[in-house]
């Protein structure tokens, strides 16, 4: 058990000093066993691991929900949902922002990642937002808060991961995910509203789009919802499983592309490339992760953990208070990955031993990864916004994202106080 | 002497609670706990790669399928068969002694102490929406199915395998990827797919039969002291194995009356269905034979027959 | 020399590229199949699951040249400076003495599964091939790692990419 969490110390702290996360698991675990069981375990376990791993079915998810996105985001059809977006509601107070938030949440519906929708929004929205003179602050702490919306609002690579982890049904997640997704959506246009009524010279106002050009605007919609009816229309009416349906969006989103003209070889074959490797970076993490998780099965820190737990007493709510309360700690330092790759397989038997969903649990989880993602100091998010921006100082983009982060804990008390918002629409399928 | 367990179903699975636990308490009880055994809280690797987990020492103990390993424990296929018999117990008990009187000293199954063997109790059809009588019901039917044995079976019946683990049968069947599945009747109820499997297909003899295994690594079982090994020896083998095969036999009525409760369709195979059946059976059998040779079983034959008069006189009694 | 490095990673990108694409045109395939006429595609996951393997074993040789593994990168001024370099170098060293360890196991793994005929699921596809190129795989990278450690990343000057990962 020392053993246990002394890697996991070990582990954090050689990814802090720039060792490549998914060796700096793998070395740790295998010292780990190989200290706490022994080395003959330790190297009979890694190709056992590694094996399983990347032959298994459901993590094929990740490589075709990845480049659904990229195809999305490289083709500039996110473009046409920005600039619909805008035709609609640029012209009120606060209008960019409000368009900016509404593309990132429609981004979000075929894009697995928070940093790929925080990136390509920055791109499509913020020379608007500069154009009308919106303050750096309101802009970019718009696209890095709308970016969070990316893992938490179906399809979602954090999700997969946070499934094949806990061995929680990975369309039962995005399901999921959906209310939650929309709730902070809503959340995120009042602040924007309240920023903006309070001080207007913040989010000066667009200008108006006539009738004929609104309806026109739509027309860049429709890929969208498309995709989104498809994947999460499939999964809910449970016409195909998640990487059927990653396979499924994947290839309508390429039909869609070639079908509007947008796509040459070129293109096609730079989107791909960038996928497989986005894929093999997090799949070198997912063997050191899981790994990890072996050791501490092995070396009887998940079952100190429990008893642990136990010997405190905390039962309930109070618990998974607590819990949460970690979480957000480590979410100020750490990326959000690396949170549910290294914490998740030692909370979740606890959260299961409570007699906790673990669909809600992962929910709530993914909703404490996203504030983590905008938290200082490390807010992955914002980095990602400042190299897309580079004349954005960090700490204004920081300092707009206040007000977000705020609605971001209200979302959360209410996401544990009422887990209906997050069961209820899968509890209706059947 | 502590030893770990890696096993792959479920805390709450009737297997875990009602098999592994009571073996771990018993292996502690008789050594006056100088040997205990810890079932770890999560597998260490997939199902199918358990064998090997015990067999290189990764655990200690481990159980699983002998085909979740599709070609490689040849010398077993028979068990897993067209009727091989519904008494789990006293098929459990035969394919112990089969394994003791006739295949123990084969190359394959060095590296381990074979603790029990076990079969299932006759695994049976099922399907979604309609009764499955005569060849012909099945004809282009898709079923899941694992395993080279129910794969072929299937084929020759004019059905369509889908392979994939029981597990995921239940969104399978809801996304229409299959019509119907292969199960025991207990796992209907214990994968909970009692709303997707409404209609079942009996065969008395059993349609097929998964064989199982608990095993040890064996220089874990020779560093055990002498006198703790003798008395694990009399708790495992024919005894476990025998506990194995009740589990099942308290099951699989169970469930079979919850099914007929909730209103299921339950049925028996038609004269013709089971005649195919046979059929396909006596063409297995020659082919095993064949393989198993190959395999370096010298005679399949007298391997089958001892099998088959075992669990003959064990049911008789 | 440079010049075939380039060739080489622009050779197996496309491969990799195919082999991706392939997995996606699969899936689609037996979903319309299954869907539209009730022809599912036989043994479609086991086809998908080798090709995910191919895609990234290809891949990791690539992303490890290219210097793309994913790295927290929060402290990365105090790494980068002077007095740093013996921690870079035990880091370097560290990446490539387990790519190489990974390389040895999987050789070890591969002539393995051919003694015990290990096979996969549904189309019985022997597991040793694909073992050993994994294998090849790990080797491979263990010279990237090493080289890169010495030249720096080898990084495309019109790179497009951003690394947008996860
Ligand atoms: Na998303
Ligand atoms: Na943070």
């Amino acid at each position: 058990m020392i053993v246990g969490a002394l890697s996991m110390l070990a582990a954090i702290g050689l990814a802090f000093l720039r060792v490549p996360l998914g060796f700096a698991l793998l070395a740790v675990s295998i010292a780990g066993i190989g200290v706490a069981v022994n080395w003959t375990v330790a190297f009979q376990l890694l190709p056992f691991t590694i094996s399983d791993a990347v032959l298994n079915y459901d993590l094929a998810v990740v490589p075709m929900f990845i480049l659904m996105g990229n195809i999305i985001a490289k083709t500039g059809i996110a473009q046409d949902l920005f600039r619909a977006a805008y035709a609609f509601v640029g012209h009120i107070r606060g209008g960019l922002a409000l368009s900016t938030m509404m593309s990132c949440a429609g981004f979000s519906a075929v894009c697995g990642s928070s940093y790929a929708t925080a990136a390509t929004m920055a791109k499509v929205s913020y020379p608007s937002m500069k154009r009308y003179g919106y303050s750096q602050a309101l802009a970019s702490g718009t696209i890095a808060a709308g970016g969070t919306l990316g893992i938490l609002i179906p399809p979602s690579i954090i999700m997969v991961v946070y499934g094949i982890l806990t061995q929680t049904n990975i369309g039962d997640l995005f399901v999921a995910g959906v209310i939650p997704g929309l709730l902070g959506l809503a959340l995120y246009l009042v602040v924007i509203r309240l920023v903006a009524a309070r001080n207007p010279a913040e989010a000066p106002q667009g200008d108006v789009t006539p009738w004929p050009d609104r309806w026109r605007s739509l027309a860049g919609v429709w890929p969208f919802l498309l995709l989104f009816g498809l994947i999460i229309g499939g999964l809910y009416a449970k016409l195909f499983t998640p990487t059927e349906a990653a396979g499924m969006g994947a290839g309508l989103a390429l039909l869609i592309a070639a079908a509007t003209g947008r796509m040459s070889w070129r293109v096609l074959r730079q989107v791909i490339v960038d996928t497989a490797y986005t894929s093999v970076s997090l799949y070198t993490v997912l063997f050191g992760a899981l790994m990890l998780s072996k050791l501490l099965t092995l070396s009887g820190l998940a079952a100190g953990v429990l008893g642990l737990v136990d010997a405190t007493g905390l039962e309930g709510l109070p618990l998974i208070l607590v819990i949460l309360a970690v979480f957000l700690v480590l979410g100020c330092v750490m990326d959000s990955m690396a949170i549910i790759l290294i914490f998740v397989p030692l909370f979740a038997p606890v959260v299961v031993a409570q007699g906790f969903d673990l669909v809600w649990f992962g929910i709530i989880v993914i909703v404490v990864t996203e504030i983590a993602l905008i938290t200082p100091p490390v807010g992955m998010n914002v980095f990602v916004l400042k190299a897309v921006l580079p004349e954005v100082p960090v700490a204004r983009i920081f300092r707009g994202l206040v007000p977000f982060v705020g609605v971001d804990l209200v979302r959360l008390g209410l996401l544990v106080v009422f887990p209906a918002i997050t069961l209820w629409l899968g509890s209706t399928v059947s | 002497q502590n030893l770990t367990m890696s096993s792959w179903v479920p805390p709450t699975h009737f297997l875990h609670t009602d098999f592994f636990v009571p073996f771990a308490e018993q292996v502690a009880e008789v050594t006056e706990g100088r040997v205990t055994v810890t079932i770890l809280p999560a597998p260490l690797g997939s199902p199918a790669q358990h064998w090997e987990l015990a067999r290189t020492g990764v655990a200690d103990i481990t159980w699983g399928n002998f085909t979740y390993e599709p070609e490689r424990f040849v010398a077993l296929w028979f068990a897993e068969f067209p009727n091989a018999g519904t008494d789990a117990e006293a098929q459990s008990v035969a394919l112990w002694r089969t394994y003791e009187a006739h295949l123990a000293d084969l190359e394959v199954f060095d590296g381990v102490e074979m603790l029990a063997a076990g079969l299932f109790g006759g695994g049976q059809l099922h399907h979604g929406s309609a009764q499955m009588v005569t060849p012909g019901d099945i004809a282009g039917q898709k079923f899941r199915m694992g395993g080279p044995i129910q794969e072929r079976l299937l084929t020759e019946l004019g059905a369509v395998p889908v392979a994939a683990p029981a597990t995921r049968a239940y969104e399978m069947l809801e996304s229409g990827v299959i019509d119907g599945s292969l199960h025991t009747m207990e796992s209907v109820v214990n994968f909970r797919l009692e709303e997707a499997l409404t209609h079942h297909t009996v065969f008395p003899e059993g349609l097929y039969d998964a064989a199982f295994f608990v095993v040890m690594n064996s220089a874990r079982w020779d560093s055990i002291a002498p006198a703790d090994q003798a008395a694990i020896e009399a708790i495992v083998g024919e005894t476990l194995s025998a506990a194995w095969g009740r589990q099942f036999d308290a099951q699989n009525p169970a469930a079979t009356a919850a099914l007929a409760a909730a209103g299921h369709t339950i049925t028996e195979a038609s004269p013709e269905l089971i005649a195919a059946v046979d059929t396909i059976y006596d063409a297995m059998v020659a082919d095993w034979i064949v393989a198993a040779r190959e395999a370096g079983v010298a005679d399949p034959e007298t391997v089958l027959a001892f099998y088959v008069e075992t669990y003959g006189a064990l049911t008789a009694e | 020399m440079h010049a075939t490095a380039w060739a080489l990673r622009r050779a197996v990108e496309t491969v990799m590229a195919v082999f991706l694409m392939a997995m996606v045109a699969l899936t689609f395939a037996d979903v319309i199949g299954r869907r539209l006429f009730a022809a599912p595609i036989y043994g479609a996951h086991d086809i998908t699951e080798h090709l995910m393997a191919l895609v990234v074993f290809c891949g990791l040789p690539l992303v490890t040249a290219a210097g793309a593994h994913l790295t927290i990168d929060l402290l990365d001024r105090l790494v980068a400076q002077r007095w740093m370099g013996w921690w870079r170098a035990l880091t370097a060293v560290l990446v490539v003495g387990l790519l190489a360890l990974l390389a040895w196991l999987f050789v070890r793994h591969g002539l393995n599964a051919g003694r015990i005929s290990e096979v996969s699921q549904a189309l019985r596809v022997p597991r040793e091939p694909l073992y050993l190129f994994m294998a090849a795989s790990f080797a491979l990278s263990t010279l990237a790692a090493a080289a890169i450690a010495l030249t720096g990343p080898m990084t495309d000057p019109e790179d497009t990419h951003e690394e947008d990962p996860l």
